[in-house]
């Protein structure tokens, strides 16, 4: 998982997130086109990680960092912090 | 050296070009219409949006670009390419009717809103300094920097409301703008359309094209993303995705990412205040009560 980590913060300055008011979303800006059609949206969770994901980041410290904002029981927040790399792991079609 | 001065009011901006005297110097025939007789009908309260110094030979432009940061090709070939400078990025755009030979390279700096525009004189030793891909290229700038778009598109005004039909070639652009205008409402322009937020309202203008026109101006009321269908359909399920569709037409270099932020910001804000819809058509009049009817409802 620490690994993906690393991939994900170094494919960060790939993608712009933009907050629509309602949510966040992604879109790949890739050899000078920015894809418009293919195009991730990010609930509040989602955008606190991307925002908050940076290289030297690993499992436990994102847990941390997502569980001191939200208030929120670490064992789930382990839960969904890996159900959502891999959620990004597809769309920045990491191997 | 001395100047003449020339004020253009596109898309309600204000361009001031400062022209060598020792050389003639034209705009084409698209141009009509939005060159000003003087800073007087302006309105001297009125800021200059843009200046624009033009300059005579290539070979005069300063050699301080670095490396290239954007082409953009057709068919393989570049029409014109991007390059870094300390102040702000150099543009080398090459001649659109003959693509091997260079025609201009220009300078632009962003903080200044400041153009040098080095061009070769042309056959009949003219200076076109504005002389085509250069003017959409710094309008495409221009919308990096205000509330404003780039987008292909066709408009039209029936003196109540502003419509957009936007796409790429083939979906019914014109088509749909010739309906209309049988139905007595105005074209704006029927391919690339400026759009601007001005005062808390969005606005569409024309902008010079190779062809002749005076300056249009519409309130912007809807957006279609239209399509040939076998009968007419609406579809307005999701905003978003419908935004993202319409940024999809809007004119943009992607090089930059703070510029397709901008874009993006744009587009999101239009989406707040006016309907996005794709649009089945079947091209006859009937479409237009359709449209009318969903309008409404």
């Amino acid at each position: 998982m620490n690994e993906l980590i690393k991939s994900i913060s170094e494919k960060k300055p790939q993608f712009i997130c933009r907050d629509t008011g309602e949510e966040m979303i992604l879109i790949r800006l890739e050899n000078n086109v920015a894809d418009f059609n293919q195009y991730l949206t990010l609930n509040e969770v989602g955008a606190f990680i991307w925002e908050n994901l940076n290289e030297g980041d690993d499992e436990s410290s994102l847990t941390a960092k997502i569980c001191a904002e939200f208030e929120a029981n670490e064992t789930e927040v382990l839960l969904d912090l890996q159900a959502f790399l891999e959620k990004l792991r597809s769309y920045l079609e990491i191997k | 050296m001395s100047e003449a001065t020339i004020h253009l009011k596109i898309a309600d901006f204000i361009f001031q070009l400062f022209v060598p005297n020792n050389v003639l110097f034209s705009l084409d025939c698209g141009f009509e219409g939005y060159v000003t007789e003087g800073r007087a009908e302006i309105g001297d309260g009125e800021p200059v949006d843009l200046t624009i110094y033009c300059h005579v030979g290539c070979s005069n432009a300063p050699k301080i670009w670095g490396g290239e940061i954007y082409s953009a090709k057709n068919d393989g070939i570049a029409l014109w390419k991007i390059f870094k400078t300390h102040e702000g990025i150099c543009i080398h755009v090459n001649d659109s009717e003959e693509i091997s030979r260079l025609q201009h390279i220009a300078f632009y700096q962003e903080e200044k809103q400041e153009w040098n525009i080095y061009s070769d004189l042309n056959e009949s030793q003219t200076l076109e300094s504005l002389r085509y891909p250069m003017l959409p290229i710094i309008l495409y700038y221009l919308t990096t920097q205000t509330s404003s778009l780039l987008v292909h598109a066709s408009g039209v005004f029936d003196g109540k409301h502003g419509r957009l039909f936007s796409g790429f070639s083939g979906v019914g652009k014109s088509t749909m703008a010739g309906l209309w205008q049988d139905s007595g409402a105005k074209i704006i322009n029927d391919d690339r359309l400026m759009l601007r937020k001005i005062d808390g309202r969005w606005w569409m203008f024309n902008t010079p094209m190779y062809y002749s026109d005076s300056p249009k101006k519409a309130p912007l009321d809807f957006i279609y993303l239209p399509f040939h269908q076998v009968k007419n359909t609406y579809e307005r399920s999701n905003g978003l995705e419908m935004s993202m569709r319409f940024m999809a037409h809007c004119i943009q270099h992607g090089y930059n990412s703070i510029h397709v932020q901008r874009h993006l910001d744009n587009v999101l804000n239009l989406s707040k205040e006016m309907p996005i819809a794709r649009l089945g058509v079947v091209p006859n009049m009937d479409v237009l009560t359709f449209i009318k009817d969903h309008e409404q409802a």
